[in-house]
C-alpha cells in the first residue's frame, strides 16, 4: 500500500477564502477539494491517507512554526509519497508547498512533489531543492496536474531517475550536466529541421527564456520633486571591485556612494561583454552622474539619490535578472527613491 | 561542380629516411619535413613528435589540427589565397590521408588559454574517448615550431598557420599510390518534392577582428563580408580557413564539415541540399542589420530554401548574429535550426542563459557549455613546447570544455552536449 498525503491551503481545503487564511494546520482523513480528483487517479494499492490543510497567512507569517506543525501531522499519516498543491499562481501557497516538500524530503526521507506557475515565488526560492512541476495559471487543469505530480511521485518512490526537466515538465534544478548524444550535433540539427519541415513534433535542446515584456510603470508626474537614482547593468565598480560583482551573469548588485564626479582612477568595469575602454576613460559615459547633477542644480529633478546601483547583466538568466531587479527595486524603495535612470551597454 | 576525395587510410605512422605511404603505414622523414617547414624563415627550429590513438598522452597548446590533404587535379591549389595563389577549388581530385592529423603547437600561448588535445579524454562518464573527440582516434604528427624573436603576434600566428598547412600538404603529397576508397561530392538534381535545405555558415566572429594576412575565404580576411553564396565543395576543399584563434573550429573540422557532409549524405534522399551561405558576426549594429537582410534574401530567394541550418563561431556575441539571420529566415517562411551553446556562467542558471529570445527560434541543438569542466586524468606523456608546460599539465587537470580540443565543435561534428537537471 502506497500512502499518499496531500497538502492544501485553506481555500483548496474548503475551509474558506482569504478571511480564513489565518487558520493553523489541521489534519483530515476526509477527501476534500483536489483530493477528489486525486483519488480518481490512484492505482490499485495506492490510497490517500490524509490531507493536511493550513491557512496561507498562518504559514507565511510563521513559516518555521507552521512547517513544524504541518510536519507533525504529515509524519503521523506515515506517507510514502507527499504531494503539495498544485499552487498555480498563488504566491503564499506556492512558497508553503515548496517549503513543506523540502522539509518532508529532508526530515522524513520520502519523495515530495509540488506544482506551480513559473512566476510563483515558490519556484524562485525552492527550485534547486524541490521537484516543482510547471503549471499554467489556471486551476482548470487541476486533474491533469495532479496526474503528473502523481506520476513523478511514483517514479521518485521507485528510485527511478527522472528524465530531462523539459520532458518531465519540472523546473530545472540548476545542475548543468555533460552528456553524450546518440548522434553528432549536425545530424541532430538535420533530423530536427526535417521534422519541423514535415510538421512533426520536435523538442528543442536549448529552450529560450520566455518572458513577457514588463508593462511600463505610470509616468513620474512631477520630476522636479522626485528623488531619482542612477542604476546600471554595465558593471561599473569601485577600483578593486570590493563586492566581487561577477564579469558575467552577476549574482548580486551593489550600491556605492556618489558625490559630484566619477574619477576614472576610482572606478573599474566588471563586465566581459563589451569594449570597456570608453567607460574606463570616463565613467560618466555609463553612469551619467555629471548630467544628473546638472539636472538637479537646474531643479529639473528634485534630488539625486546619493548612491548608484550597479550589477552586470551579461548573459544573465531571466530568473536571476528578475531576482536582482526585485532586490534593486526594494533597496531603492526603502531609500525613498521615486524614479530611476537605467543605463545599459 | 564535382569533387573526388581519394582517401588513403593511415593505420600507422613511423619515422623513416623517406616520406611515403607503404601499405597503410605512413613513413615520415623528419629531415624532409623539417626542411619543408624551415623554408619559412620565421621558424628557427622545428620539433617533431608522434602520438597514437588512445595513448596516455596530452598535446598542448594546440594552435590548429589539420588533416593531411593535397590537391591533385588541379595541382597547386592547396588552401588557395593562403598557402598558394588564389585558384578555384571544389572540383577535380584531392588526396586525403584519413586517420592522421597534423597538430601545430603554439610556443607562446596566452596564459589560461591553453588548448589541450588529450588522446584519452572522456568528459562524459562511461563513454569511450573516441566517442567524445574525433581526435582521440587519430594518429598525430605534432609540430613544435620555435619562432624568431621579434615577430609580432600576427606574424607569429601567421607562421604557425602556414606551418600547419605546409606540413599537412607535404605529408599528403608524398603519400602516393592507389587510394583505399573514393568519395565524390556533387549536387546532382534531386527529386523536386524533397524539401530544399540551405546551410548558413558563420565563418568568424569579429569580436576579435581579423588582421591583414589572416585570410578566411580564398585568402580574404572577410573584415566586411556581406553574406555570399559558396558551393559546399569549396568549403570542403580548402577555400575556407578558420581565424587564427578560432575556438571549437579547427581546420580539420572545416575539412570534414559535419553539417555539409550530412547534407550531402541526405541529398536526394531526405532533402535537396540547396547550397551554402557564408557570413561573419559583425561588430556594428548596422553591419549586423545589413547582413541579416542579405542572408535572409539569399537563403529564401537565391537558394529557394524551405529550411536552413545555422552555425556560429567565436564566443557569446555571435549567437546574436546567427539568431537574427535565422529569425529573418523564419519571417520569410524558411524553417530553421541552429547549433548553439549554453551561455550560463553562474550556478544559478536554472534555465540556462542565451543572448537572444524569439518565439520563432524554437529548434536549437545544444553543443554543450563551456561552464562544464572536463576532468583530465594524469597522463604518461605530454607533448608541449616547454618542459615547464609539460610538467604543469602532466598531472590531473580540469579545464573548461572549450579548452579540451575536439570536445566542442561549432560545426556539429561532436556528440558532446549538456542539459539542465
Amino acid at each position: 500500500m502506497a500512502r499518499i498525503v496531500l497538502y492544501l491551503n485553506q481555500f483548496f481545503g474548503q475551509i474558506g477564502g482569504e478571511d480564513m487564511a489565518g487558520v493553523g494546520p489541521r489534519f483530515t482523513t476526509e477527501v476534500v477539494g483536489p483530493g477528489r480528483a486525486l483519488i480518481g487517479l490512484l492505482e490499485p494499492g495506492e490510497g490517500l491517507a490524509a490531507t493536511v490543510i493550513c491557512g496561507d497567512n498562518y504559514f507565511a507569517e510563521q513559516p518555521e512554526k507552521a512547517a513544524a506543525e504541518c510536519l507533525g501531522h504529515i509524519r503521523l499519516a506515515q506517507p510514502d509519497i507527499f504531494l503539495a498543491g498544485p499552487a498555480f499562481n498563488a504566491g503564499r501557497y506556492g512558497v508553503a508547498c515548496a517549503a513543506l516538500c523540502k522539509a518532508v524530503q529532508s526530515q522524513l526521507g520520502i519523495p515530495a512533489v509540488t506544482a506551480m506557475y513559473d512566476e510563483n515565488p515558490g519556484v524562485d526560492v525552492y527550485h534547486r531543492e524541490v521537484i516543482i512541476l510547471r503549471t499554467g495559471q489556471s486551476a482548470a487543469a487541476m486533474r491533469d496536474v495532479l496526474d503528473r505530480m502523481l506520476r513523478l511521485g511514483r517514479k521518485l518512490r521507485a528510485g527511478e531517475p527522472l528524465g530531462k526537466p523539459q520532458m518531465e515538465g519540472y523546473f530545472p534544478q540548476g545542475r548543468l550536466e555533460a552528456e553524450l548524444a546518440d548522434k553528432p550535433a549536425a545530424s541532430r540539427a538535420l533530423d530536427m529541421l526535417l521534422a519541423k519541415l514535415a510538421g512533426q513534433p520536435f523538442q528543442t535542446e536549448l529552450a529560450l527564456p520566455a518572458f513577457n515584456p514588463p508593462p511600463p510603470p505610470p509616468a513620474v508626474r512631477d520630476l522636479a520633486h522626485a528623488k531619482v537614482a542612477l542604476v546600471t547593468d554595465g558593471g561599473l565598480v569601485p577600483t578593486g571591485n570590493p563586492d566581487g560583482i561577477e564579469v558575467s551573469a552577476a549574482s548580486k548588485f551593489a550600491a556605492y556612494r556618489i558625490e559630484d564626479r566619477l574619477e576614472p582612477a576610482d572606478y573599474d568595469v566588471s563586465h566581459g561583454g563589451y569594449d570597456n575602454r570608453y567607460v574606463k576613460q570616463d565613467p560618466h559615459r555609463l553612469v551619467p552622474l555629471d548630467v544628473a547633477r546638472e539636472l538637479e542644480r537646474e531643479g529639473r529633478i528634485g534630488q539625486l539619490h546619493d548612491e548608484f546601483v550597479t550589477t552586470t547583466g551579461l548573459a544573465n538568466p531571466v530568473n536571476n535578472s528578475r531576482r536582482l531587479g526585485r532586490g534593486i527595486a526594494d533597496h531603492l524603495k526603502e531609500a525613498g527613491v521615486d524614479a530611476v535612470i537605467l543605463t545599459s551597454t | 561542380m564535382k569533387l573526388t576525395w581519394r582517401i588513403h587510410r593511415v593505420q600507422a605512422v613511423q619515422w623513416a629516411d623517406e616520406t611515403r605511404l607503404s601499405t597503410g603505414a605512413l613513413e615520415v622523414s623528419r629531415a624532409q619535413l623539417k626542411g619543408e617547414l624551415l623554408k619559412d624563415e620565421r621558424l628557427t627550429a622545428v620539433g617533431l613528435h608522434l602520438a597514437s590513438p588512445g595513448e596516455s598522452c596530452r598535446i598542448l597548446p594546440v594552435f590548429d589540427v589539420v588533416e593531411p590533404r593535397v590537391k591533385l587535379e588541379p595541382a597547386g591549389a592547396d588552401f588557395p589565397g593562403v598557402l598558394t595563389p588564389v585558384r578555384p577549388v571544389g572540383m577535380g581530385a584531392t588526396r586525403v590521408l584519413r586517420g592522421i592529423a597534423v597538430d601545430v603547437l603554439d610556443p607562446n600561448p596566452m596564459p589560461n588559454r591553453v588548448p589541450i588535445l588529450d588522446l584519452r579524454i572522456a568528459p562524459v562518464e562511461g563513454a569511450e574517448p573516441a566517442e567524445q573527440s574525433r581526435y582521440s582516434s587519430l594518429h598525430h604528427l605534432v609540430v613544435v615550431p620555435t619562432l624568431n624573436e621579434g615577430l609580432d603576434i600576427n606574424e607569429r600566428r601567421n607562421a604557425l598557420r602556414l606551418a600547419s598547412l605546409r606540413a599537412a600538404v607535404f605529408l599528403a603529397q608524398h603519400a602516393d599510390g592507389k587510394p583505399d576508397e573514393e568519395q565524390t561530392f556533387e549536387l546532382t538534381p534531386a527529386n523536386e518534392s524533397l524539401p530544399r535545405v540551405a546551410y548558413v555558415f558563420q565563418l568568424h566572429s569579429h569580436q576579435r577582428p581579423t588582421v591583414p594576412g589572416e585570410g578566411l575565404l580564398y585568402g580574404d580576411n572577410c573584415r566586411h563580408l556581406l553574406p555570399t553564396i559558396v558551393q559546399p565543395n569549396e568549403v570542403l576543399d580548402g577555400a575556407v580557413m578558420r581565424a587564427y584563434d578560432s575556438m571549437a573550429m579547427e581546420t580539420y573540422s572545416i575539412q570534414n564539415h559535419a553539417v555539409i557532409l550530412d547534407l550531402y549524405r541526405r541529398h536526394g534522399r531526405d532533402l535537396c541540399f540547396a547550397g551554402v551561405v557564408v557570413n561573419v558576426a559583425n561588430q556594428l549594429p548596422e553591419e549586423r542589420d545589413r547582413a541579416t537582410v542579405v542572408a535572409g534574401n539569399l537563403v529564401k530567394y537565391a537558394l529557394r530554401a524551405d529550411g536552413a541550418v545555422f552555425t556560429k563561431s567565436g564566443g557569446g556575441a555571435p549567437h546574436v548574429d546567427m539568431a537574427l539571420a535565422a529569425e529573418r529566415c523564419e519571417e520569410l517562411g524558411v524553417k530553421t535550426t541552429m547549433l548553439a551553446w549554453d551561455l550560463t556562467s553562474t550556478d544559478d542558471g536554472a534555465e540556462g542563459a542565451q543572448l537572444f529570445s524569439s518565439p520563432l527560434l524554437d529548434a536549437i541543438i545544444s553543443l554543450g557549455s563551456n561552464n562544464i569542466d572536463i576532468g583530465l586524468p594524469a597522463v604518461e606523456r605530454v607533448i608541449a613546447p616547454s618542459a615547464e608546460l609539460a610538467e604543469r599539465y602532466q598531472r590531473d587537470a580540469s579545464v573548461p570544455a572549450l579548452r579540451a580540443v575536439g570536445v566542442m565543435d561549432h560545426l556539429g561534428g561532436s556528440r558532446f552536449t549538456a542539459a539542465f537537471y
